[in-house]
């Protein structure tokens, strides 16, 4: 409804004076909870790993550059490495192997046919499930003795205490429980390929699978990119398979970045060392994503 | 010549679907044994079976009449957690969505790079300073602690926005014209509009908040305050070894997140598509 | 729908002032009974135990006393979240594992329970005196035992009548015989049940040392005038001779590698894949529950690595710490509550519900205890090896000693995995116990 005056010189008064705030205040909820739990956070970690922590967390003995220095500590230790080793393997494997199964299944549902609803249901099913819910099944399922994937293959093998299978365990049991965002976003993915790329590969004669790999993938290309974020970002931070799992054994087989910062911390009550784990973590995060981005711009087609 | 293709997309259909069930049974197996085994008696257990000869629940009486579990009261927790915290998100996220999306300002770029840079930096971080930060304030075994950490995301702001400006700036300027103050345009118009998205968000934020163990297992000291999750991860202790009972309890924690996805399936999915398309 | 939008953030605001207001604990008023938390690690049939026996002391102090108890997860779990309170006291009584003891000694939060022994003319001498000694510091007990254990090789008496095996192994030379004649290969090659087996659990290395007589620490195995500041188990050689064994069960085949702690064994002995297994007598009761009629439950000492060893056991599990909250009403409950649950009558009860044994001498005279050892002469074994140690076999005191056990666990796993050999695993524990000592040490004293 118009109201009949000069809107242009209502405006500048509302722009005006006591409005500019009116963003900022919009944003200021978000930005306090950020602010508390996330900034303040950050920069203590880097304050707390610059020192040595007595046993309550307490700063207790300055050590930044000197020869006890948490992270000079760090780098000199085999098992810090091993962790940093196995991190890489989980990472990639976990970010990758989603993807594909990602892929896989939203290509097979592609195609609407009798019963897709309810295969597309059970592919997206996963992310109802809680990690820590889905460790105890997995728990159960590689039991050594009783488990379900040993009476299958009629063995005893102790699939989370042998240093040939555990991390694969863990592997397959995060792809497992990631299958199903993997699957929901590159569907949706799929979803928006225009049909005429589809109509003009048809065209040419190409068969089913030329046309998954010229025409599909690159076109959900910005998907991909965005899904291996999501990917790699999330394996970082798995936590629970390894508690319930496997905690960080057998040795240094399982010993992901995240785990070793929790047992610094929660359980040799060391917080300083622990934060210097932190802060590397988040470096190599921080530099991991540098670099995909640089690559979105060469990779990924718009 | 017809007959011919009906029944060729006959074949086609079932073909399909069987194309499928390799990969479907991978992810259903291993929950319909996590139930099976919860209701196999215990000497089947230990002697391989993978279907029960008799059904006894047992495990779930055990499960719910346990002292210490009181797994009624970790459902009601994880159920408090999880909807105060999607409440949260929702709002903080709202308002800040439409502050970037809407609104000019200054340091408006710098802003927004600032919230997106969070989503990078992983929970291990901060999870100590947070953790310290809570045992000084005296917050620990509290609801505080399980939900003011995560009353906003990068994601849902990120999320909201990129919906947020799908909107015909047009919308926008006749409001404005129509003197409605930013709030008031925010409350009737876009949220209602933007439901679906909301809707997902609301979703995916609740089942995460469900879906939670590490920080509950840190900050959470007593059966009144825990949460479902660490519930079940506490079924399986050092002197008594019933794996019967460990997967009763892990069927009664994923039934409320179940439920709640097939219920909201069909919203969650094309919520979190709508937000995800262009990355 | 402003108003909603409104709406909804007065509903978030007023839902999160209620919680605010409704979580801090309301600090109790001189009227009503005096409230008390204990905190424990008992979970399973030992935590219905403990369950009941507070719900009994409820019960007869009714209006004078009440006690809650946290069931707080593993030892490990319950006892880092004690540390991490920073002393801020969440609770008045705690159960800790025995390797926590040090760190309990030095934290400063603990009123020993000698206090209040002292102030109430209370005779010690009414706790088992090879108990008492892991508690006891130059004449102060620290900490009120309570669910004391000892190592114990349990077997599958059936299996032993069948193989016609008589004798039961007391140390690992006999084992090794044992485990042969009970040893079961597939047509295949495949292994139906080894002779053998145990968890890689740390207890065991520890029980070990004190079984050959020496020592896991120095400074008098941490006991001394001075903490402990580096490991012996290396300089006296006594912690190769625990790998060997090991090495040797791994390595032949005796043992398939069980995963640390010990439910995958206990597992594996209920199914009948290993005939002999290692465990705490306080699984006792839920193997017998377990195990039902498959097989014939037999029970026999903690095995000597060497059969010519002098040594004894040292009592496992845990004991219950008194905090020092300085509110003397509660921490006189607290004493109450201490006597009850160690009174003779409650001591045989535990001992019918878990396994662990009586630590009160007189409950071995109750009717209670008597029925049970009757039905359940295995019961009897574990008391039997408990009188049979000494006192100067009680177990090492060290600060960081989780983190040692994990240590050691760890290093036994990469043994497992062929990643390092015996010597080098000993090495490897010592020099990463070591360190993490010294760290210690430098920070905390």
């Amino acid at each position: 409804m118009a109201k009949n005056f000069d809107t242009r010189a209502v405006r500048p008064a509302i722009k005006g004076h006591h409005f500019w705030l009116e963003p900022y205040l919009f944003l200021l909820p978000a930005l306090l909870v950020f602010g508390m739990f996330l900034y303040y956070p950050f920069f203590r970690t880097i304050f707390l790993s610059m020192f040595l922590t007595n046993k309550t967390g307490h700063a207790k003995i300055f050590v930044a550059f000197t020869d006890k220095d948490n992270y000079l500590t760090l780098f000199q230790s085999k098992s810090f490495w091993a962790s940093v080793a196995v991190t890489f393997r989980f990472v990639f494997a976990v970010a990758l192997g989603g993807l594909l199964i990602g892929l896989t299944s939203s290509l097979l549902t592609e195609k609407k046919y009798r019963g897709s609803n309810f295969t597309a249901a059970v592919y997206a099913m996963p992310i109802a499930i809680a990690s820590a819910a889905a460790s105890m099944t997995f728990k159960m399922v590689l039991h050594p003795t009783n488990g379900l994937l040993n009476n299958l293959l009629g063995t005893q093998i102790n699939f989370t205490g042998d240093v040939r299978y555990a991390l694969a365990s863990v592997i397959g049991l995060t792809i497992w429980l990631t299958s199903g965002i993997n699957f929901i976003f590159i569907s949706a993915g799929l979803r928006n390929v225009p049909a005429e790329l589809y109509d003009s590969a048809a065209v040419d004669g190409a068969g089913y699978w030329r046309r998954v790999w010229s025409v599909t993938i690159p076109s959900i290309s910005p998907t991909l990119f965005f899904q291996i974020i999501i990917n790699i970002i999330g394996a970082f931070q798995s936590f629970s398979q390894i508690k319930l799992l496997t905690e960080g054994g057998p040795g240094d087989a399982t010993n992901v970045m995240v785990w070793s910062i929790y047992m610094d911390a929660f359980r040799n009550f060391r917080f300083g060392a622990a934060a210097a784990r932190s802060v590397i973590l988040f470096l190599i995060v921080l530099v991991i994503t540098i670099i995909q981005f640089r690559f979105e711009k060469r990779g990924v087609n718009y | 010549m017809r007959i011919h293709t009906v029944q060729r997309r006959k074949l086609q259909n079932v073909g399909r679907f069987i194309l499928n069930i390799p990969l479907m049974l991978v992810i259903l197996v291993p929950l319909l044994y996590t139930f099976s085994i919860s209701v196999m008696p215990p000497d089947e257990i230990y002697g391989n079976h993978l279907i029960p000869t008799s059904v006894k629940f047992t495990n779930y009486i055990q499960a719910f009449t346990n002292p210490y579990y009181n797994f009624p009261r970790m459902i009601l927790n994880s159920f408090i957690v999880a909807t105060t915290v999607m409440l949260g998100q929702m709002v903080t996220c709202s308002l800040a969505a439409f502050s970037f999306s809407f609104l000019e300002f200054k340091g408006k770029k710098l802003l927004f790079l600032a919230v997106l840079a969070t989503m990078m930096v992983p929970g291990e971080v901060t999870i100590i300073a947070n953790y310290l930060t809570m045992m000084r304030w005296g917050w620990l075994d509290s609801y505080r602690a399980l939900t003011f950490p995560f009353l906003t995301s990068a994601m849902g702001v990120f999320l909201l926005r990129q919906y947020y400006l799908t909107f015909a700036k047009e919308l926008y300027e006749a409001a404005k014209l129509d003197g409605c103050s930013n709030l008031r345009f925010l409350g009737s118009i876009v949220v209602p509009l933007s439901r679906p998205a909301l809707g997902a968000l609301g979703a995916y934020v609740f089942l995460n908040t469900w879906n939670q163990y590490m920080w509950p297992l840190l900050v959470t000291n007593s059966r009144n305050y825990r949460t479902v999750q660490i519930g079940i991860s506490m079924l399986y202790d050092i002197d008594a070894v019933s794996l019967g009972l460990m997967m009763a309890g892990v069927v009664i924690v994923i039934v409320p997140s179940l439920s709640i996805f097939v219920f909201m399936n069909k919203q969650l999915i094309n919520g979190l598509m709508s937000g995800a398309v262009k990355g | 729908m402003k108003k909603t939008l409104a709406l909804i953030l007065v509903g978030l605001l007023a839902v999160s002032l209620a919680f605010a207001a409704g979580s801090k604990e309301t600090v109790a008023k001189d009227a009503g009974p005096v409230k008390i938390t204990f905190w424990h690690a008992m979970g399973g049939v030992n935590g219905e135990a403990i369950a009941s026996m507070v719900a009994e002391f409820n019960a007869l102090n009714a209006g004078k006393i009440e006690v809650t108890s946290e069931f707080q997860g593993s030892y490990d779990e319950e006892f880092a979240k004690l540390q991490a309170s920073g002393g801020n006291y969440p609770c008045d009584i705690v159960q800790i594992y025995d390797i926590g003891s040090r760190y309990m000694i030095d934290s400063g939060w603990v009123l020993p329970v000698q206090e209040y022994v002292k102030k109430d003319n209370w005779n010690v001498n009414q706790i088992e005196p090879n108990i008492a000694a892991y508690y006891t510091i130059d004449g102060t007990l620290y900490s009120m035992p309570f669910n004391s254990s000892t190592p114990l090789l349990y077997y599958n008496k059936t299996a032993f009548d069948e193989a016609g095996i008589t004798k039961v192994p007391t140390s690992f030379e006999e084992i090794y015989e044992v485990a042969e004649k009970l040893r079961v290969v597939n047509p295949d090659g495949s292994v139906k049940r080894y002779g053998f087996g145990m968890g890689n659990y740390g207890w065991f290395f520890e029980q070990w040392m004190g079984k050959q007589g020496l020592h896991y620490v120095n400074n008098n195995n941490g006991r001394g005038e001075q903490y402990a500041t580096a490991v012996a188990f290396d300089q006296n050689g006594g912690g190769l001779e625990i790998v060997k064994v090991w090495d040797k069960v791994l390595k032949e085949g005796i043992s398939p590698y069980l995963n640390i702690g010990n439910d995958d064994a206990k597992a594996a002995f209920i199914s009948g894949n290993i005939a002999m297994t290692l465990e705490s007598t306080a699984a006792l009761k839920s193997l017998l529950l377990n195990i039902g009629d498959r097989f014939e439950l037999g029970v026999g000492y903690f095995p000597n690595i060497h059969k010519n060893d002098v040594g004894g056991v040292s009592v496992g599990g845990g004991s219950l710490w008194m905090l020092n909250t300085g509110d003397t009403r509660r921490e006189d409950a607290t004493w109450e509550f201490l006597k009850f649950m160690i009174s003779p009558e409650q001591q045989a009860i535990w001992n019918v519900k878990t396994g662990y044994f009586p630590i009160t001498v007189a409950a071995a005279e109750t009717e209670t205890f008597k029925q049970n050892i009757a039905q359940y002469p295995q019961f009897q074994v574990a008391i039997d090896q408990l009188h049979d140690t000494a006192p100067q076999y009680a177990g090492a005191l060290l600060s960081i000693f989780p983190e040692a056990r994990t240590t050691v666990e760890g290093y036994i796993a990469r043994l497992a995995n062929r990643t390092v050999d015996a010597k080098g695993a000993v090495e490897g524990m010592a020099r990463d116990i070591n360190k993490a000592l010294e760290e210690y040490n430098l920070v905390n004293y």
